[in-house]
């Protein structure tokens, strides 16, 4: 097969790439105690990149469809416009594997359902909780890049996730709450499967009896995973170096200066070991590192692709990621997160005369342009002179990413960095964020 | 193996199935600063089989129909529990749609589009409004079901999707604008795309703070589409019904919506952009009343959930791409009502973060993407709410209706809604 690939990397282009992408897969929905949707199978295909003036990029799930499509391509790379420069990187040759002590491959379907069965038995065991979602999803990847400048790196990972969805009622109120856990490893990621429906179901449960959050401008104390959240919409789009070259970021021409408070330093980290968004190399062959964004308050680095690195005339950094063959590389986050302080959970709130803690992410969205951007807890309590009091429901926040910076005052020690999947035009990638509970202001969107 | 071997293969083992079969090709220009970046062309191509087995339901796909792809279906179908209402669709009758495969799709090449990115990118150049980025694409699909039971179902369509993103600036002020569209065929409004873009970002500069209150609300369709798609479609689907995650449980024929407010999901809409003869198990498309003058008067089924209650489904059984099963969802989602639309409102284009609210109560907290109140732009604004609220305090409807992805409406305006400055 990679033989026959080769051949495509003579095609008559400054630039050449091609990625053989293959994914086996596995998912199952168990609804309320009775797995429904089994689904196995799996895809393959070639991406194709041709570098001209622009770019060409063709892809399709055989050799023989792709030289038609790549000819097309080829056509439109060379379309009049500003030449496309790519940053000089380490051409590489790696074989590399991800490791997995149970890997979803050797493991039967009976194996795969009994984590959903195990969450099911915890869950029956609450009285108000009426219908259950529980799903697992593993996904066996190989990737087989190859350059015209020489690199050819062969890539191994399992991934595995677990997601529950509980949903709580009582008399006419119902509300639902969600958890997951997921790793760049093998099964032994998931568990504990238990603490995940237990989490979810006693949190629906709190919201039956949670009240409206408050609207207005007011100090928030945010639990970890509404820090990954945070700090990915806040910070992590707007550095991604494709919005700084097309002038829409807030932080463009901004490096080296003061963007956030002293006490906030952030990393993205593809190499954080079983990471939801770890990986070795990036999608144009670039050997993944972990790199400081911001360093006590300070712009240090974007997320690079190749070619966002020339043009800004700056080091690439590895993260330029693509969904799958059928998708174009572009920068992207890998596990991005804020580093932990020294501040207990008591010291966040104990000074707050009245405010907001929010917990658990339902994601969000930026504007990277406007800075401004929105992101969503799935349950709050008010902090009343220094106490935690009143449950309060869903709520969103929002802010304008230079002035949210800047307001962080207090960063805690609890770390932990959570999953997700991060959507950007029209392409989804893994992620892992996260960070520590931390203190700041932002407007809160509640209904009083 | 062709899919007619397959299914002969099937029943050999004693089980009915199915074969999905998709082939789909896509192209796309991106633009990036007024520059084609980069062209696309690609084909995704590939297989889904479910099989039958004593009750019980299997699933497999990959990108070639053989023989090892059907004996992973057998298999996971005997590790999964038998259910009495799972069932294939019977042989039916297809109604063509019309308008909704356009050949000049299926033949354009990349050089022919010229005109088209020039009337989009023209109207930046004439409000000196920068483009940041935009993308044309379009793609050809022709999908096919075939059953045991003598479903034969195949249909090919067209689409283009065109999207341009442009920032405005005044001093150290900054203003984006997006404006998207899609359509069947060829004869998309690319101008247009181009001039709303462009509008807003430009319209948008010189914002000022709102005080935090209560105000009148006008959703312009893209807003209100991407509000009912989060929070209110879910809700018909007669699996959340049925399991008791739905707030529309239980209450057919019950005034749920104000009385200037109806829905009809109608999967036969001529060029509409969820047209599609047959649903992805093979059921013929169907128009549904689902709200009448703010009643309730139905849900959406595929074959099981209907069998469930002794129904048939309503087509809305939907694919992404082969290898998924299907799960319920809305085709086009037509808005419908009475009243014109109250001058003293903030009207707001977009949302941002919709996808964040919440979709079983209905609760929802999103920012607002160009705002404008008395003419003014706004700067920063939470709406909060709850659907189910909202939905029954509509004061009017635009005359724009507009199809924005899988939803129909007009500009939809709410008497309250609290709004955080």
């Amino acid at each position: 097969m990679q033989d026959k690939i080769r051949e495509l990397l003579e095609l008559p282009a400054r630039f050449v790439d091609v990625t053989l992408h293959s994914v086996e897969s596995t998912s199952i929905l168990m609804k309320d105690g009775v797995a429904k949707e089994v689904a196995t199978g799996e895809s393959s295909g070639i991406g194709l990149r041709l570098l001209e003036r622009g770019w060409g990029f063709a892809y399709a799930s055989s050799k023989e469809e792709l030289r038609d499509l790549a000819r097309r391509a080829l056509r439109g790379a060379r379309m009049e416009r500003e030449k496309v420069e790519l940053a000089d990187v380490e051409v590489a040759r790696d074989r590399v594997e991800a490791r997995a002590e149970l890997h979803p491959t050797r493991a039967s379907l009976e194996e795969k359902l009994d984590y959903l069965r195990r969450a099911h038995e915890v869950a029956k065991g609450y009285e108000g909780i009426v219908s259950t979602s529980f799903a697992y999803s593993d996904a066996s990847i190989e990737v087989t890049y190859l350059s015209s400048e020489g690199a050819e790196i062969a890539m191994r990972y399992p991934r595995v996730a677990f997601y529950a969805q509980v949903f709580a009622k009582d008399g006419a109120k119902i509300q639902f709450a969600g958890e997951r856990v997921g790793a760049t490893s093998g099964l032994e990621a998931l568990s504990n499967v238990e603490l995940v429906a237990k989490e979810a179901c006693e949190k629906a449960l709190r919201l039956l009896h949670a009240k409206a959050a408050p609207s207005g401008e007011f100090r928030v104390v945010i639990d970890p995973k509404l820090t990954g959240v945070f700090i990915h919409e806040a910070l992590g789009h707007a550095v991604e170096a494709d919005h700084v070259v097309q002038g829409e970021s807030i932080l463009a021409g901004k490096l080296g200066e003061s963007i956030a408070s002293e006490l906030v330093t952030i990393y993205d980290d593809p190499t954080l070991e079983q990471g939801f968004g770890s990986y070795f190399y990036d999608a144009e062959g670039v050997r993944a590192k972990k790199k400081a964004l911001v360093e006590r308050g300070v712009l240090l680095s974007y997320l690079h692709s190749r070619e966002t690195a020339a043009r800004l005339g700056q080091a690439p950094t590895g993260n330029a990621r693509a969904q799958g063959y059928n998708f174009r590389p572009m920068p992207r986050m890998s596990n991005t997160y804020l580093a932990g302080g020294d501040a207990s959970f008591e010291e966040l709130i104990e000074d707050v005369e009245f405010g907001v803690y929010l917990l658990g992410s339902r994601g969000g969205e930026v504007d990277t342009a406007r800075g401004v951007f929105q992101f969503s807890a799935e349950e709050g309590f008010l902090i009343e002179k220094g106490e935690v009091t009143t449950p309060v429901r869903d709520v969103a926040l929002s802010g304008e990413t230079l002035a949210i910076l800047s307001r962080v005052d207090a960063v805690g020690s609890n770390f932990g960095v959570h999953i997700g999947y991060c959507g950007k035009n029209g392409q989804l990638v893994p992620v892992g964020d996260g960070g520590p509970a931390i203190r700041t202001v932002a407007t809160v969107g509640g209904t009083r | 193996m062709r899919p007619r071997e397959a299914l002969r293969w099937l029943e050999k083992q004693g089980c009915e199935g199915e074969i999905y079969e998709l082939r789909q090709r896509s192209y796309g220009v991106e633009i990036k600063r007024r520059e084609v970046e980069l062209v696309e062309a690609g084909e995704l191509h590939g297989y889904a089989a479910r099989v039958l087995l004593k009750g019980s339901m299997g699933f497999a796909y990959g990108n070639e129909l053989t023989l090892g792809l059907l004996k992973k279906a057998l298999s996971v179908a005997k590790v999964s529990p038998p259910d009495e209402h799972l069932a294939f669709a019977e042989e039916q009758k297809y109604r063509r749609i019309k308008g909704i495969y356009d050949p000049r799709l299926a033949s354009l090449g990349f050089e022919e589009l010229e005109t088209e990115l020039e009337a989009m990118l023209t109207p930046a150049k004439a409000r000196e409004v920068e483009v940041t980025q935009g993308t044309v694409a379009w793609q050809v699909s022709e999908e096919r079901i075939l059953n045991t039971l003598g479903v034969e179902a195949e249909e090919r369509s067209t689409e283009i999707y065109a999207h341009l993103s442009t920032v405005a600036r005044r001093g150290d002020e900054v203003a984006t604008g997006m404006h998207f569209d899609a359509s069947r065929s060829l004869d998309l409004n690319f101008e247009a795309v181009g001039e709303v873009a462009s509008r807003l970002a430009e319209e948008s500069l010189g914002a000022q703070k709102l005080e935090t209150a209560d105000y009148g609300v006008v959703l312009r369709p893209i807003a209100v589409a991407e509000l009912l798609e989060n929070v209110l479609i879910p809700g018909f689907s007669a699996d959340n019904v049925q399991r008791g995650r739905s707030r529309l449980a239980g209450r057919l024929g019950e005034q749920v919506f104000g009385e200037n407010f109806g829905i009809v999901d109608d999967a036969t809409l001529e060029a509409g952009l969820e047209s599609s003869s047959f649903d992805g198990e093979g059921v013929a498309a169907q128009r549904k009343v689902l709200v009448e003058k703010g009643v309730l008067r139905g849900y959406l089924y595929d074959i099981y959930t209907a069998r469930r209650e002794g129904k048939e489904s309503t087509g809305n059984a939907y694919r992404n791409g082969y290898s998924t099963l299907p799960h319920i969802d809305a085709s086009n989602f037509i808005v419908q009502g009475r009243g014109s639309l109250e001058d003293d409102a903030l009207v707001v284009h977009g949302l941002i973060g919709a996808h964040t609210s919440n979709p079983v109560t209905g609760d929802f907290s999103v920012e607002t993407r160009n705002a404008f109140y008395g003419g003014s732009p706004v700067k920063k604004a939470i709406l909060a709410g709850n659907i189910y609220e909202l939905l029954n305090s509509i004061s009017g409807f635009g005359r724009d209706v507009t199809q924005v992805s899988g939803v129909v409406t007009p500009s939809v305006g709410f008497s309250k809604v609290r709004v955080v400055g």
